[in-house]
């Protein structure tokens, strides 16, 4: 804060302090023995400290939160008195905004400001909604200040030792209650990444706490919210499926040759020779079905698609099998007098077919076709499942992480 | 859905484009990913084989 300067005698060592939050200073610690002391005759209270901390945001450094400018004006490190843990909470000032806390915890940081609207419920429920967030209640605790620098607005000490508090949640952003038997203080808050704070003040990150565990507000995966992960699967899914059905109704399915066959017309040769049939377009699936009138029998036959221009082969085999019989009073059956073999990215040209087929006894027959632009519905499943990779893979490492952060809250909805 | 959600969802935007692209790409060039016909190309430089004589067989 600017202006002339302002000074109070600090009680115990008699050392002038410059005030730069002037009148509005209630409390203070001195400059010289660290004595935390309330100005004017509110209190007469010395405070001493049986510990030190060396504050990562400087007393009167100044950052840019929101736009706004804020002063660090004082620090307070707190401890809970169940669990012992304990947390530090810089107080921050701009003239036209007021007071509010940046409090840090294993390195996590929230953004925490007095507010005077509170959700009816938030009073008396576990839970409640406020804008659409779901808070629920993540700890009760009461609190002692350890150590305090620098200038407050208020006793933080005496408040502290005093009040009650409840912290409820919906991460990123939190609500907190004080409440003494005289006053009430609610404050919302929201998470600040150490960037965020490392950069609003301009200082390197690495001077911050580094981070351990999880935040209690630490949102999951950055940004992303649940309904917009669901609403945008949705859209692929419906975009997947009108695409799957154009090329699906849009595949040609011609058939560019078709054909019998019979093992009494090999004679001596070794294999049948198809005539000759064009392919056009460009790059597309070739499918080829072998039927043979099949029973309790086998076909099986080599195949090579021969382009006539470049010479190059595609060989594959396909082997059809069909049987069936009666046995303890149920017909069954295994197989199929039909089989098809796919061929992908077959490009545009004339082809014809060898083929090199090996009868068994009762088999002497085939028939063959061959179909140009085949769809193929296993692109659309694999193709299903990779997109459901993201969304399922969000909302179990979501899971885990909401486990994890309640694991260190009373109150967890969750069974460990 | 607003801007922000989009900007919450870049990544998964990003890989969804890409597999629907992938996907679309493969339709339009007849690819099947999982092909159970396994295949083999040889080269002739222009001449072809019309007897047997091959070398090695296929089995589904």
């Amino acid at each position: 804060m600017s202006g002339s300067s302002y000074t109070i005698a600090c009680p115990k060592c008699q050392t002038v302090n410059t005030v730069r939050g002037k009148a509005m200073t209630l409390a203070l610690t001195c400059s010289s023995c660290k004595t935390y002391f309330g100005v004017g005759k509110w209190s007469k209270d010395l405070t001493t400290f049986g510990t030190s901390y060396e504050p990562v945001l400087p007393i009167g450094a100044k950052g840019k939160i929101d736009g706004k400018v804020y002063e660090v004006m004082g620090l307070v490190v707190k401890k809970e008195q169940k669990y012992k843990y304990d947390w530090r909470e810089y107080i921050i000032f701009n003239p036209f905004e007021g007071y509010a806390f940046l409090s840090e915890y294993n390195g996590h940081w929230n953004m925490v400001w007095p507010v005077d609207d509170v959700p009816p419920l938030a009073m008396s429920a576990s839970d409640f909604v406020d804008e659409g967030f779901h808070f629920r209640l993540f700890q009760k605790y009461k609190a002692k200040v350890i150590y305090a620098v620098g200038e407050f607005f208020f006793d933080v000490v005496h408040i502290t030792e005093t009040t009650f508090n409840r912290e409820f949640i919906a991460p990123p952003l939190l609500f907190a209650l004080e409440k003494s038997d005289d006053s009430v203080l609610w404050c919302k808050g929201e998470y600040m990444t150490p960037s965020e704070v490392a950069s609003a003040f301009q200082i390197p990150v690495s001077k911050l706490p580094s981070k351990t565990g999880m935040g209690y507000t630490q949102p999951m995966m950055g940004k992303i919210k649940n309904g917009a992960v669901v609403s945008f699967s949705i859209l692929v899914f419906i975009f997947l499926l009108i695409a799957q059905m154009f090329f699906s109704g849009s595949a040609e399915e011609k058939v560019v040759y078709q054909g019998n066959f019979f093992q009494a017309d090999l004679k001596d040769q070794k294999f049948f020779k198809t005539s000759s049939f064009t392919l056009e377009g460009g790059s597309k699936s070739l499918e080829v079905v072998v039927v043979a009138p099949l029973l309790n029998d086998w076909f099986f036959a080599e195949f090579s698609l021969i382009d006539e221009t470049t010479g190059t082969e595609t060989i594959f085999t396909k082997d059809v099998e069909y049987y069936q019989g009666y046995e303890d009073g149920e017909s069954w059956s295994e197989g199929s007098t039909k089989g098809e073999a796919f061929l992908s990215q077959i490009p545009a040209g004339k082809y014809h077919i060898n083929i090199y087929p090996e009868f068994s006894t009762s088999s002497h027959e085939f028939s063959l076709t061959v179909k140009r632009d085949v769809a193929a519905w296993s692109n659309f499943w694999l193709t299903l499942l990779m997109l459901s990779v993201f969304p399922i893979g969000y909302f179990i490492r979501r899971n885990w992480m909401e486990k994890k952060r309640w694991s260190e809250s009373d109150y967890s909805p969750y069974e460990y | 859905m607003n801007l922000d959600d989009l900007k919450g969802l870049k990544y998964y935007i990003g890989y969804a484009a890409a597999v629907m692209g992938f996907f679309i790409y493969s339709h339009m060039v007849g690819w099947k990913w999982f092909n159970p016909t396994h295949t083999e190309k040889e080269h002739n430089n222009g001449t072809h084989h019309v007897g047997g004589g091959r070398s090695y067989m296929y089995h589904k």
